[in-house]
């Protein structure tokens, strides 16, 4: 800590500090002078108070040398200066850019605190001995790069304010790219000679394709650790489903250990949510890595969350856990409401609808399909989750009042047409539920599909009950013939939308929100009757498609994995006014661009943060906030910021030419330069407080003196 | 003492003379507000008439030669018994200090000047008192050399400033003289003197107007409670100054004693609460002293009127005034 005057001169008036003094050893005389008969009572009186007096005249020599010194100092303007040994190739007076790394590595404890706050404490020190006038610029770097602060500046308090906002994240390290945008931002201010200065860790790839780097921009690397990582981390979970159904889940984990393995066994935890969690150790033998394997006897019924952790205390927490989804093997059950029964199995109007929902004992299908015919039904239970088809019902007016219930209630209506069906009577029961109003039946041909002409137009493979036919069947659907169709009237119901039309542009199937629940109507018929649909190939996928969709357990890329600082691709709603967004792991919300999506119906997400589990919510309907989870994927960090690979002093040597290489390990390498000011600060404030105090302490005592 | 009288300079013999003029108005004035005096002999057989004073009780006007006359005449009685009362006036040098000289006159003329003024006129008023009835009075003067024979154990009736009890009324110039031969100066004892009184005096009634500084508490006290003890009236009028109560002084001062001429620079206004403190501490300890003896104790205030000091005196009350 230094000391320095603008006005040094000033000093002589530190003469007057002789003034109190003198005022003090002179000062006190008696003004008067009394005969007085009680002396006696005055010199105990005297001999009470002198101590308290004598204190009081010393405060009050204090209080105005220190006054004096005050305004004597005001007048020399003081500034106070912190000096310390600064990083090597820090030049006060010659252009300098910081590159602060932030990626994940940097949270690695290091003494107190962390390697970040090392750096950020040298970028300080760094920017703060800048001499004024001399340029200065503050970069952050992890999977990207950003320019804190204004820029390049001669004004380094700006370029302070943003190293205070700075955080490291659970992102990789690019420093190809934060020596490039260094680069850029040098020559797009028209600077020639600089230093760069990059904080970071010694961790990460070696930069490539900067084998022209100017010779007059000097790079010093400062490998603020200088020693090995000692980290273990989850670096992978497989899961593997028995080969039947009910046999169970086995979870294969991996670990690495990045620096020295560790010589004990180190806990790992399976964390599967609920409170539920599956402990074990891990023996890394001297080797890098370990595995362990988890098994769950019985697998979960829905989709879980699972995180596998590891608890060992090492430098680099922020990677001890790593998200991943378990796929769940709830049963889906579907009732199908049979309007068309008949002495055969066949003649029955769900016969194939219901081989397709669930082929038979042995089958890995999930859904449950139970069939009734409409005169048996009297009442539906179930809602969200649930799904009913009414198939060929002859009059639905008995089920009217459970139907509208049940898909109010969330549930999901599959209604299929046929012979049987009246649609001016539908329109009038179910009117309120259908998509769009029934008119008369259509013919295709002679009324027979084998003669009709008459097929399904490409389905919209950006819809995602569609999307499983992109790879393969979707030229099928051009093939399926109809000879009847119900007709429905040109306006559709209010949210209602057409999923999917006939060759000839009658809509096919139609979709409407209910309350919280969702009906499709399919304008011909499920069984043979009116169509070859249940004999052809796309007729499996599609109503289980559509059942799901129904169902709300359509997920669809169930499962992802993602680095920090990586990008995704993720479905949004066809419908661009349909809001979508990610829930991060501590419960923000990332609005998606729905209006940007590709041809594919999806967006790129470069949000990917926080390592932990996330969400895709779609919502409900036009512009609501209300929505279903289409989507879980995680975000992890990426292993090369778990210690492995370091970065090697030589490969950085060669990859920038005349770079410099600092490590805090090394001790043959010169880390520290010379002793710059860090930090300074003018006094003037202080000293015109301490001048106001001690003529206001001096007030108060002279007055209760006098 | 004539002789002494007879030397004695213009001056003073004027000084004397409006000394005892003094206590002589504020005699009668206070008799007259007190109607009786407890000094005033109870006696039963006729002794002479005499012309009628303010002041004079009128339970003695003898009607019949008012009627006759028509003059107002006063009978007079001849004591059962005559006694002796002896009057111990402080003239150390404390008494000197005063700061009501300066105050407007009152009805009854100016303020004394200083404690020494008030004592003297208080102790020639109560002498004239008593002599007017037929007391015996003496009157011993605190300065120094007072006491010393007591101190040395010689006892006796001669001591410095010292005016032997006598009878009359004329016996108030000598004692007016032996009061106005000097001011008040120098260090004395208190305690000295009263000691001497009650071993010269034992059979004399005591009154002791000081403002009792002169010694602590317990040094003075203790003769007085022996004389107490023997069965003998003694009275205390304890001479204030407002200023030694108050203390009226702010600024840094240098403060010099009356008697020895020791000095102390202070800040006045530093020391000024203890101090009152402290001196309100002593008044009650003489007040308590006094109690504990037996003696009668007042507090004779020169902010107040003598007059009105004296009355309460003279009915036998005791008196705390301004403390």
């Amino acid at each position: 800590m230094g000391f320095e005057l603008a006005a040094p001169g000033m000093l002589a008036g530190l003469a007057l500090l002789a003034l109190p003094i003198i005022a003090h050893l002179t000062g006190y005389q008696e003004v008067r002078r009394v005969v007085f008969p009680t002396l006696r009572f005055l010199v105990a009186t005297q001999q009470k108070v002198r101590r308290r007096t004598r204190l009081e005249a010393f405060l009050l020599l204090l209080l105005r040398l220190l006054a004096v010194l005050a305004l004597v100092l005001l007048f020399a303007r003081p500034t106070m200066t912190w000096t310390a040994k600064a990083l090597a190739g820090t030049d006060p007076a010659r252009t300098t850019v910081v590159l602060l790394d932030t990626s994940a590595s940097m949270q690695a404890r290091l003494g107190e605190g962390t390697t970040f706050d090392l750096a950020r404490e040298r970028a300080r020190e760094v920017l703060t001995s800048l001499q004024p006038g001399t340029g200065g610029a503050l970069l952050s770097f992890s999977h990207r790069v950003d320019v804190l602060g204004p820029g390049l500046t001669e004004s380094p308090d700006a370029l302070l304010d943003a190293l205070d906002e700075v955080e490291a994240g659970a992102s990789g390290t690019d420093l190809t790219s934060a020596l490039r945008r260094a680069r850029e931002l040098l020559r797009d201010e028209g600077v020639g000679a600089a230093n760069v200065l990059v904080l970071s860790d010694g961790l990460g790839a070696p930069p490539a394709g900067l084998q022209d780097w100017p010779e007059d921009i000097a790079v010093h690397y400062h490998d603020l650790r200088g020693a090995p990582l000692r980290n273990v981390f989850p670096d992978d979970a497989e899961v593997t489903a028995g080969a039947r159904r009910g046999e169970g889940l086995k979870i294969q984990t991996m670990l690495r250990a990045a620096g020295e393995p560790p010589d004990a066994s180190v806990g790992v935890v399976l964390d599967l949510g609920a409170g539920i969690e599956v402990a074990g150790d891990v023996d890394f033998a001297g080797s890098h890595e370990a595995e362990h394997v988890f098994t769950l006897a019985v697998p979960p019924e829905s989709t879980l969350e699972a995180t596998l952790r590891v608890e060992d205390g090492d430098d680099l927490p922020v990677d001890d856990a790593l998200a991943f989804t378990l796929a769940g093997e709830s049963d889906l059950p579907v009732l199908l409401v049979s309007g068309d029964g008949g002495t055969h199995p066949r003649d029955q109007e769900t016969y194939y609808l219901e081989r397709a929902l669930q082929p038979g004992a042995g089958s890995l299908s999930r859904v449950r399909p139970r069939v009734v015919s409409s005169e048996e039904l009297r009442r539906i239970d179930g809602g969200r989750g649930d799904v009913v088809v009414l198939a060929n019902v002859p009059d639905p007016e008995p089920l009217a009042d459970e139907l509208r219930a049940f898909v109010e209630r969330g549930g999901g209506l599959l209604i299929s047409l046929g012979p049987r069906v009246d649609g001016e009577r539908y329109s009038q029961v179910l009117g309120d539920l259908l998509p769009a109003e029934l008119t008369e039946v259509k013919s295709k041909g002679r009324g027979t599909f084998e003669q009709s002409p008459v097929g399904l137009a490409l389905p919209p493979l950006e819809d995602e009950t569609f999307r499983v036919f992109r790879s393969g069947g979707a030229s099928v659907f051009s093939s399926v013939r109809f000879g009847k169709v119900h007709g429905v009237a040109p306006r559709l119901a209010d949210d209602a939308r057409v999923l999917l039309r006939y060759s000839d542009g009658l809509p096919a199937l139609l979709e409407r929100q209910v309350g919280e629940g969702r009906v499709i109507l399919f304008t011909s018929s499920l069984d043979d009757d009116w169509t070859d649909l249940p004999l052809r190939s796309i007729f499996v996928p599609l109503v289980h498609q559509l059942v799901r969709s129904l169902s709300g357990t359509l997920l669809l890329d169930g499962g992802a994995v993602v680095d920090a600082g990586g990008q995704l691709s993720l479905p949004v709603p066809s419908d661009p006014s349909v809001p979508a967004w990610v829930v991060l792991p501590d419960g923000t919300e990332d609005r998606l661009e729905t209006g940007a999506a590709d041809a594919d119906g999806r967006v790129v997400w470069a949000g990917a943060s926080q390592p932990g589990h996330h969400a895709l919510w779609w919502g409900v309907a036009t512009g609501s906030d209300e929505g279903v989870v289409r989507m879980v994927f995680s975000v992890r960090v990426p292993s090369a910021e778990s210690g492995s690979p370091e970065l090697r002093r030589d490969a950085l040597l060669a990859a920038v030419p005349g770079l410099v290489h600092h490590s805090a390990g090394d001790e043959a390498e010169e880390s520290e330069g010379e002793a710059v000011v860090v930090r300074s600060a003018s006094m003037i404030p202080s000293l015109l407080l301490m001048l106001a105090l001690a003529m206001l302490g001096e007030g108060a005592l002279t007055g209760r003196r006098t | 003492m004539d002789a002494t009288a007879a030397q004695l300079h213009p001056d003073l013999l004027e000084r004397v003379k409006g000394l005892a003029m003094r206590a002589t108005t504020l005699a009668v004035g206070a008799r007259t507000g007190a109607h009786r005096s407890k000094l005033l002999g109870g006696g039963s057989e006729f002794s002479e008439y005499k012309s009628y004073e303010p002041g004079d009780d009128l339970r003695h006007l003898d009607w019949r030669v008012q009627a006759r006359t028509d003059r107002n005449v006063i009978r007079r009685y001849q004591s059962d018994r005559v006694r002796t009362l002896e009057v111990l006036l402080d003239r150390t040098g404390s008494m000197a200090f005063g700061t009501t000289g300066d105050h407007a006159p009152g009805v009854w003329g100016p303020w004394p000047g200083t404690k020494w003024e008030a004592a003297s006129t208080l102790a020639l008023a109560i002498g004239f008192i008593a002599l007017r009835q037929g007391d015996r009075v003496g009157l011993w003067t605190v300065e120094k050399g007072t006491g010393d024979r007591a101190l040395l154990g010689l006892g006796g009736p001669k001591g410095a400033g010292r005016v032997p009890p006598r009878g009359g009324v004329n016996h108030l110039r000598q004692m007016a003289l032996q009061v106005g031969s000097a001011g008040p100066r120098g260090e004395g004892s208190l305690a000295a003197a009263a000691t001497q009184v009650a071993a010269v005096a034992k059979r004399s009634e005591l009154v002791v107007v000081s403002d009792l500084l002169s010694d602590g508490v317990d040094a003075w006290i203790e003769p007085l409670a022996v004389h107490r003890a023997r069965g003998r009236e003694v009275q205390v009028l304890h001479v204030i100054d407002p200023a030694e109560i108050q203390f009226p002084y702010e600024e840094p001062t240098l403060f010099e004693d009356l008697e020895d001429g020791e000095t102390l620079s202070v800040n006045a206004r530093e020391l000024a609460r203890t101090y009152r403190a402290e001196y309100a501490a002593f008044l009650e300890r003489c007040r308590t002293a006094c109690a504990r003896a037996g003696v009668r104790y007042l507090q004779i205030r020169t902010d107040v009127a003598l007059e009105e000091s004296l009355v309460p005196f003279l009915r036998g009350e005791e008196v705390q005034r301004g403390v």
